[in-house]
């Protein structure tokens, strides 16, 4: 019978896989010296060598009696925060965390991360930290993990495209009004457009606002964290120097759905004139195969982010703690791989492989060695004092969220600027005081 | 003895769906019932074991919240989404099961293969490609569209009109295989004789359609139509990734606010409140449907 | 008169599966064409319908550079078909038992079973993955799988007692008086008869368990399956390297596009020919 010979051979198949793949399923335990260690992270970090590949290497050569078993779960950005919580809850963790810097309040919180403060302390490397990222580590007066990267964002220009509008390929613009009137010069709907920010749900729409309020003076939370603050009039005028870009028309509405690898890879395929962004020369070298640096520099350019009309320099940092949860069975090790993973010799390899940038003094003063990285990341250093860090407080998700709704509305003209940030104002003010 | 026989009968009866009611009971209406008791308490994704017991609040929150609000935004877009879906994937899966059954209709197997390809493809894939194909000015739509010389093609997902449109026409290319098979096997079900002699009995095609065919698979159709809406308004993968239930809550369908709450934001006790809201819209509609279905039949049979 | 009618029956019947298929096959297309295209073409603008210089570089970097876990699809495949094994088990008894045994309370059990399909999978992942943590079903393969199970059984259940009753009951009513238990005749007339709705339903609960991620990604740490893996070419900003996930897909889809375009023609073809006829 034709209908039993098929059931029978799926009925084998799946015997036979099972078999062969359940073998590497079941985790050994019972033997002393054997010890696994769980690495929750972002996937692209498990498809290089640094930090993961070097850090086990070293952490197993230091521990010759001990036979490590070392089992990597990669995630998108949202699956890995969800992932960690139910864990934690289910009460098994997993040993080292990949931790953004906007939720370490909501983990420690909780009780969810192992406080690190006397561990950094015997920490050699500590000290090499500069300053501002050593005090972004701290929640409540301890320290909870350690660096492995950052990032900063930087204005990129296309030079062709400023040719072609008739403006001096070298001068980008200072300010917003340079911007304003220098994006809209650059324009050539529907071909090209001047300027271009992502207006996706995520943080890194909203953060174009951020770095253009710190910029114009305003701060997002009161000092406190305890209501919203970027409802203030430099808050508006922050808003509208990037909502007056859509009225003019140097920036489509279509950004609505343009997440932020969108925008920019369009300042690379000529798409937009202008962006914001991190890893520059990364993306340029993946779309544009075999660019050498001397072309790159003949047809791009890096400056800061134009900042307000006679207000400071700003631009927003994020970026990845390492750290321990709670919970974690093998701490000391779990500490061992993170000093290692994140200590400054392998931080240089990460960054000068992914465009990153370092949080050590000692690489920031090896400037040249990261002319790899982007043949213009002095410029990228020198953002780095201007560089602001979003509150890390426990309700931060849900905070950012009602500025990306209403900026949504705004990008498509349904409100006016001061009527949605003042809502936005509401809503984080009614999450801020339960 | 008759009464003996009738008790053998139903011993028998429910050992033959035992199986299935173990294993629904365990894996589903078990951790159903954990969700419905969260969705009383204040319970934080993070802190699991510090709860609040919140009486209707969770619930209250759902139908007070203005942005988005459940009236004037979240239903809507559920309701658009789910009825665009349902008639699309079961109208197709219906009218291509029919013609690619038609007798003349060669390599139907090849045919049949290709319609089914879509489902075989993971949701993510399909997403992100989706997204990307209707990007305005990279993706390969607007591309040929303006090879074809439109000048001003529509933004697609930008477009607050259109999105929800958009997303209907993917989520109709990725899941109309479902009803083309359920279709398919529900017209394998009606003898060839009866095709013929609808045929030789000079009906059309469209009375051929309604008068005999319908009928003879009407149970198919119910039941495509009750686990069509039920998993469309169950599903969030494809909006979660193409949209996010924007622009403007314009595709904030209920599943991804369900997402958003529980997991986004790490407010279990609102996720629960607002699945157990989900599971009463699945009731309804699934008691409506069956009415239908008995009021029907009732008046075809009498 | 009639030929003609025919003649134009038949054209407009082709003309609308035609457009079907284009339909079906374009997005596949253009997904599956980036597999032979490097990354900057894959992602450049404008895009390119065929792959201007064609290479297999992308197959290279996946099985090297990539680091891609290829026991992924091992593991979907054994995760897929476990479901679908225990799915169509289950429903097979109760669906047979729904259509061919007459017992009190029947209406409200089909109904209860039916009822069950209604419930959001991402409603129950929390309290499953507690309970799963707890009585070591975590990080299984068994786990999933009856997972996926529970996701098909009740549809599962409906389609084929609906099959079930579509079949005259005459013929397994003489085999009983042949002497031939229940089982037996499920076994060896029933089930035969109902080939055509058995692989449906096998479909179904296979491909629900193939291209499932979020319970798996929740469930799941050394036995991910293949939909996790490919989170690994979605970077920093969403960026997704789209070569390299084209190629990983491709991988994905064809075995089971290959083993599905056998199945059905065992079933939906092969078996329900002569047997309902009769």
């Amino acid at each position: 019978m034709n209908l039993k010979k098929v059931i029978l051979l799926i009925a084998v198949a799946a015997l036979l896989g099972t078999s062969i793949f359940a073998v590497g399923a079941k985790e050994d335990v019972g033997k002393p010296k054997e010890v696994t260690l769980t690495i929750y992270a972002r996937a692209y970090t498990f498809a290089q060598d640094a930090p993961w590949v070097y850090a086990k290497a070293e952490l197993q050569r230091r521990h010759p009696d001990i036979n490590f078993t070392f089992i990597e779960e990669g995630f998108g950005w949202a699956d890995m925060r969800t992932k960690f919580l139910t864990s934690a809850a289910g009460g098994s963790p997993p040993d080292v965390m990949m931790t953004d810097i906007i939720w370490l309040g909501e983990f420690v919180d909780n009780g969810l991360l192992v406080d690190v403060t006397d561990r950094v302390a015997k920490w050699d490397e500590w000290d090499d930290v500069v300053e501002a990222y050593k005090d972004a580590t701290y929640w409540n007066g301890k320290v909870y993990g350690t660096w492995l990267n950052t990032d900063v964002r930087v204005l990129v220009w296309n030079k062709d495209l400023f040719r072609a509008a008739g403006l001096d390929p070298e001068k980008p613009p200072k300010d917003w009004n340079e911007l304003h009137r220098m994006a809209i010069q650059a324009t050539n709907a529907p071909h090209y457009y001047g300027f271009g920010f992502p207006g996706t749900l995520e943080d890194e729409s909203v953060m174009k606002f951020y770095a253009n309020l710190y910029s114009n003076g305003g701060q997002i939370l009161t000092d406190d964290n305890k209501k919203a603050a970027f409802n203030s009039p430099e808050g508006v005028e922050a808003m509208s120097a990037l909502i007056d870009l859509i009225k003019a028309g140097a920036t489509p509405t279509s950004i609505v759905s343009g997440k932020a690898s969108d925008i920019d890879n369009g300042v690379f395929q000529g798409k937009f004139a202008m962006a914001s962004m991190t890893k520059a020369y990364g993306l340029a070298r993946d779309l544009i195969p075999g660019i050498t640096p001397e072309e790159y520099k003949k047809r791009f350019g890096l400056a800061p982010i134009p900042h307000a009309p006679g207000g400071v320099p700003a631009t927003m940092s994020g970026g990845y703690l390492l750290t321990i949860p709670t919970g974690s069975k093998h701490q000391d090790l779990a500490w061992e791989l993170i000093t290692i993973a994140a200590g400054a010799e392998n931080q240089f390899k990460y960054t000068a492989a992914r465009g990153y940038v370092p949080t050590f003094k000692s690489l920031m003063a090896r400037g040249a060695d990261y002319v790899e990285v982007d043949p213009f990341f002095s410029v990228i250093l020198d953002a780095l004092p201007s560089a602001f860090f979003r509150p890390s407080i426990p309700e931060w998700t849900e905070i950012s969220a009602e500025v990306q709704n209403v900026m949504q509305a705004l990008i498509l003209g349904r409100m006016d600027v001061k009527e949605a940030l003042d809502l936005a104002a509401r809503n984080v003010d009614m999450i801020l005081s339960e | 003895m008759n009464l003996n026989k009738n008790q053998k009968e139903t011993i028998r009866g429910y050992l033959f769906v035992a199986p299935v009611l173990i294993l629904l009971f365990l894996f589903s209406l078990y951790p159903l019932f954990k969700t419905i008791y969260f969705s009383f308490f204040d319970i934080r994704l993070a802190s699991m074991n510090r709860k609040v017991f919140a009486g209707w609040k969770n619930y209250r929150l759902l139908f007070t919240r203005v942005n988005p609000s459940f009236f004037s935004q979240i239903l809507p877009a559920t309701v658009y989404y789910v009825v665009g879906s349902v008639a699309g994937q079961i109208g197709f899966g219906f009218l291509l099961a029919i013609l690619v059954q038609q007798k003349f209709v060669k390599g139907r197997e090849a045919i049949r293969a290709i319609i089914i390809l879509p489902w075989v493809v993971s949701g993510i894939i399909i997403a992100i490609s989706w997204r990307f194909m209707y990007e305005p000015r990279l993706g390969v739509l607007n591309y040929l569209l303006m090879r074809m010389g439109v000048v001003n093609p529509p933004t697609w997902l930008n477009d607050e009109r259109l999105v929800m449109g958009c997303l209907v026409v993917a989520n109709i290319w990725h899941g109309m295989a479902f009803s083309f098979i359920i279709q398919t096997s529900g017209l394998h079900s009606i003898s060839d004789e009866v095709m013929e002699a609808a045929l030789v009995d000079g009906a059309n095609g469209f009375q051929r359609l309604t008068l005999i065919i319908i009928p003879l698979v009407r149970q198919f159709l119910v039941l495509n139509l009750i686990l069509t809406s039920m998993a469309t308004i169950n599903s969030f993968d494809l909006i979660f990734a193409m949209t996010n239930g924007g622009p403007m809550f314009k595709t904030e369908v209920i599943s991804v606010q369900m997402y958003h709450r529980a997991f986004g934001f790490g407010r279990l006790g609102e996720g629960s409140a607002i699945a157990t809201i989900i599971l009463l819209m699945n009731l309804i509609l699934t008691i409506f449907y069956m009415r239908m279905n008995k009021n029907q039949s009732a008046g075809g049979d009498g | 008169m009639r030929s003609k009618r025919s003649l134009l029956l038949r054209v407009i019947t082709y003309a609308i599966i035609l457009i079907w298929i284009i339909f079906t096959i374009g997005p596949l297309y253009w997904l599956l064409s980036s597999t032979f295209k490097p990354s900057s073409e894959a992602i450049g603008y404008p895009p390119t319908l065929f792959p201007k210089n064609p290479t297999l570089q992308n197959f290279k970097n996946l099985f090297t550079a990539s680091r891609f876990n290829f026991y992924s699809y091992g593991h979907s495949f054994i995760i897929g078909s476990g479901a679908m094994l225990i799915s169509l088990l289950v429903a097979m008894f109760a669906g047979y038992g729904l259509s061919r045994v007459r017992f009190k309370g029947k209406q409200i059990v089909m109904t209860t079973i039916l009822l069950f399909q209604m419930v959001p999978i991402l409603a129950t992942l929390i309290p499953l993955y507690q309970t799963f943590s707890q009585y070591g079903l975590y990080n299984t393969h068994l786990g999933l799988m009856l997972i996926y199970a529970t996701q098909t059984a009740p549809m599962n259940t409906w389609l084929l007692k609906g099959y079930f009753d579509t079949i005259p009951y005459s013929i397994e009513e003489a085999a009983q008086i042949d002497g031939l238990s229940r089982l037996a005749t499920l076994y060896r007339i029933a089930l035969p008869i109902a080939a055509p709705g058995l692989s449906a339903s096998a479909i179904f609960a296979f491909f629900k368990a193939w291209n499932e991620y979020m319970v798996a990604l929740t469930m799941t740490s050394t036995v991910r399956p293949y939909t996790v893996e490919l989170y690994r070419f979605i970077g920093e900003q969403g960026d997704v390297d789209w070569s390299l996930l084209g190629t990983a897909a491709l991988i994905a889809v064809l075995p089971v596009f290959i083993l599905f375009s056998f199945f059905q023609k065992y079933f939906i073809i092969g078996m329900s020919g002569g047997a309902i006829k009769s």
